[in-house]
């Protein structure tokens, strides 16, 4: 089977990574799909963010063993691996620099490019460095990205290569691995993503596109061909950030260098230029921009406070990933060079913005991308607000009387298959709840993102109701929604466009209790698959009543 | 909605009516010694005891079929619960109220404890057991498990 590789490079790529798992936990992504992240900065925020959401899709999917059936395919259905021989090898982080390079003064380029001997012995090479980088450039400290500045980046990440064995050790080590293993051409899709505007991307995508690293790679050949199918997505601007004068003048006397909104489209400008001289390895190539500029959040230059709101160009860039690895690419002659735009008919972003592929056929694919989010988002809503309260209330007679769980709990009472039983509620509550919550954040995000300059979530964005969620906080970052006056929620109007009114108690009236008398062999199944997949197959009806999808696969609009 | 039980509530009960005064009311007419009162009016009185029982019962169900097909319930379980106790006890009082009639209607006649018991347990066919048995066999799905004993079947 054909083996699928998203590795994303900074900030952007693991945002868009993450953008993926979510996508893959919807139902819509590869069969497979093995992640990775290219990052100097180890303790970026958002590198956090992914990795947690990357352990947490995985532990559910063990729990859930692909039992959610969607005709657009199966809720956690994508397996995705992080590379790794063994559990305790797995490595999501190519972080550029060893361990041992991060506690001193290694990382500095002044130290990285022996500066001040190279001042002391070969003077006017020392000129050329100076002609090259500035004083700011040469001191700062780069395990904290490159910031903003692709010229140090490309230079420290070809000497990483080049210097080290790096395909000796992991996340490249299990990548060369397959590839080793692969037997015919295009066998391994490797699709790389990063920010063109910034540092650490503008520099990685390059760098790892050169033909000499990964396509033309000696193992990777095959006669003519290589196994390596070589994808990549570059992200052009399409983000803002708050300005923070206070903030920036602290880095700025600090000595320390950063990335600029207003020199994205310069930085841009000389990258496009750039990938047009290089010859690189590229199969298929797709630029992904937005003008809109939507604000993501405050600024930082790096380390944890770097955690930028989602938005929606990374769902775009995850899905030109997917449109990437469903192409059948077989033989040189037969790839096709395509440039894919990803436009839409007015600035605003509603479920039926996002492009799912190239050809007027893969139109019916919007519809299946669509009801797997909005189905995703009920289940996530509804599993994390009723289903916890019932949860944390085993014994209210509104549990005890419960349709769903008289039908499909009770006779299993006081065994493995009780959905109260202890190990299900420990798996609930580390496992699918915050993942769940994860999902319904990430999403609302994306909904609240700011014009440019507004305090105000932008009214050009039409996926979700607006702040009905409870503020994030590090207190309930895990801890499901506030259920008391749950029969208030309006479920119905959760998704911006137009549905039914529907209320809690009219969903579970409607969805939750007829769908718990159909599941099929319900005394087979696990208590935890038959509780996801009763909540999964009633958003999934709910969508198909509410939301213009249908399940025959014709997802085209009712009206 | 599910149009079956809305049928079969009153076939059933219309069943139990037509049972009851065929055997029950021509078992009391040969078997019991009247003095004051003609057969013929006491088994018009017996027919019209039984269907307004029987009636009322009919009543109560569909009161619960349509109480418990409503969405408001669906998160209302407890006031469910307590609803077809309520429904429940009525049944029963109206079969206490039938034999209450009955004793004072024919207070001169003697019949006898044997058979104001049987025809106790006769009202409660009409009334409490067959609403008891609707309601456990043929709930609306949101109020199923309200009705005691139904968890033991599933």
């Amino acid at each position: 089977m054909k083996k699928n590789y998203l590795i994303g490079i900074g900030g952007t790529g693991a945002r868009v990574i993450e953008s993926a798992v979510y996508l893959c936990a919807a139902g819509y992504g590869p069969e497979n799909l093995t992640v990775f992240l290219i990052d100097p900065d180890s303790g970026n925020g958002n590198l956090d963010r992914t990795k947690t959401v990357i352990k947490r899709y995985q532990e559910c999917r063990k729990k859930l063993g692909n039992l959610c059936n969607y005709d657009s395919g199966k809720i956690f259905k994508t397996d995705i691996k992080i590379p790794g021989t063994k559990k305790e090898d797995e490595q999501l982080v190519w972080g550029i620099f060893t361990a041992e390079a991060k506690d001193g003064d290694a990382t500095k380029l002044n130290n990285m490019l022996g500066y001040n001997i190279m001042k002391d012995q070969a003077p006017e090479l020392s000129q050329i460095v100076d002609l090259l980088f500035t004083r700011e450039e040469l001191d700062s400290q780069l395990t904290e990205g490159f910031r903003g500045h692709p010229s140090i980046g490309a230079l420290t990440m070809s000497s990483a290569i080049n210097e080290k064995n790096v395909f000796d050790t992991e996340p490249w080590k299990t990548f060369m691995k397959d590839v080793e293993m692969m037997t015919n051409a295009n066998d391994i899709g490797v699709f790389l993503v990063g920010s063109i505007f910034g540092g650490t991307g503008a520099a990685g995508v390059p760098t790892f596109a050169h033909k000499s690293i990964l396509k033309e790679n000696p193992k990777a050949k095959i006669g003519e061909l290589s196994k390596i199918a070589l994808g990549g997505a570059l992200v052009l601007p399409y983000f803002s950030y708050d300005k923070d004068p206070a903030n920036e003048k602290k880095e700025k006397d600090d000595g320390k260098i950063f990335a600029k909104v207003e020199e994205f489209a310069l930085a841009t400008k000389a990258a496009l230029s750039f990938y047009n001289d290089k010859e690189l390895g590229f199969d298929q190539i797709y630029f992904i921009g937005d003008s809109s500029a939507y604000s993501v959040g405050g600024f930082a230059t790096g380390k944890g406070e770097q955690k930028n709101n989602a938005h929606y160009i990374e769902i775009v860039t995850a899905l030109s990933s997917f449109d990437f690895f469903s192409q059948s690419v077989t033989t040189k002659d037969k790839i096709q060079k395509k440039h894919f735009i990803a436009s839409r008919k007015d600035d605003s972003i509603s479920w039926d913005s996002f492009p799912v592929g190239r050809t007027s056929e893969d139109l019916t694919k919007q519809g299946d991308l669509k009801k797997s989010l909005i189905s995703m988002t009920i289940l996530s809503y509804s599993f994390l607000s009723y289903f916890t309260w019932c949860l944390k209330n085993e014994r209210d007679a509104e549990v005890q009387n419960a349709v769903w769980y008289n039908t499909l709990f009770r006779k299993f009472k006081n065994t493995d298959k009780d959905i109260f039983g202890a190990g299900n509620q420990e798996n609930i509550k580390n496992n699918f709840v915050p993942f769940f919550k994860n999902y319904l954040y990430w999403l609302d995000s994306i909904s609240s993102l700011r014009d440019s300059g507004s305090t105000a979530p932008s009214d050009k964005i039409k996926l979700l109701k607006n702040n009905f969620l409870p503020e994030k906080t590090s207190d309930n970052e895990d801890a499901p929604l506030p259920f008391e006056g749950f029969q208030a929620s309006i479920i119905g109007n959760l998704v911006k466009e137009k549905s039914a009114d529907m209320t809690m108690q009219d969903y579970i009236h409607k969805y939750i209790n007829p769908t718990s008398q159909s599941l099929a062999d319900k005394d087979k199944k696990e208590a935890l698959e038959k509780a996801v997949e009763l909540f999964c197959t009633a958003s999934l009806q709910f969508c198909e009543d509410n939301h213009s999808v249908k399940k025959d696969g014709n997802n085209s609009k009712k009206n | 909605m599910n149009v079956g039980r809305w049928i079969i509530a009153p076939v059933v009960l219309g069943l139990i009516w037509l049972m009851i005064v065929m055997f029950g009311g021509d078992y009391f007419a040969n078997n019991l010694a009247f003095e004051s009162v003609d057969v013929e009016d006491y088994i018009f009185i017996f027919k019209i005891l039984f269907a307004i029982s029987v009636a009322t019962t009919l009543v109560f169900v569909y009161i619960w079929y349509v109480y418990g097909g409503s969405k408001s319930v669906t998160l209302n379980l407890k006031g469910a619960a307590t609803t077809w106790w309520i429904l429940f006890l009525l049944s029963f009082i109206d079969s206490v109220g039938s034999i209450s009639f009955y004793i004072f209607k024919f207070e001169s006649e003697s019949l006898g404890v044997n058979h104001q018991i049987i025809l106790f347990v006769l009202l409660s066919m009409a009334t409490y057991i067959p609403f008891y048995i609707l309601t456990l066999l043929l709930s609306p799905l949101n109020v199923k498990y309200t009705v005691p004993g139904r968890k033991l079947i599933g």
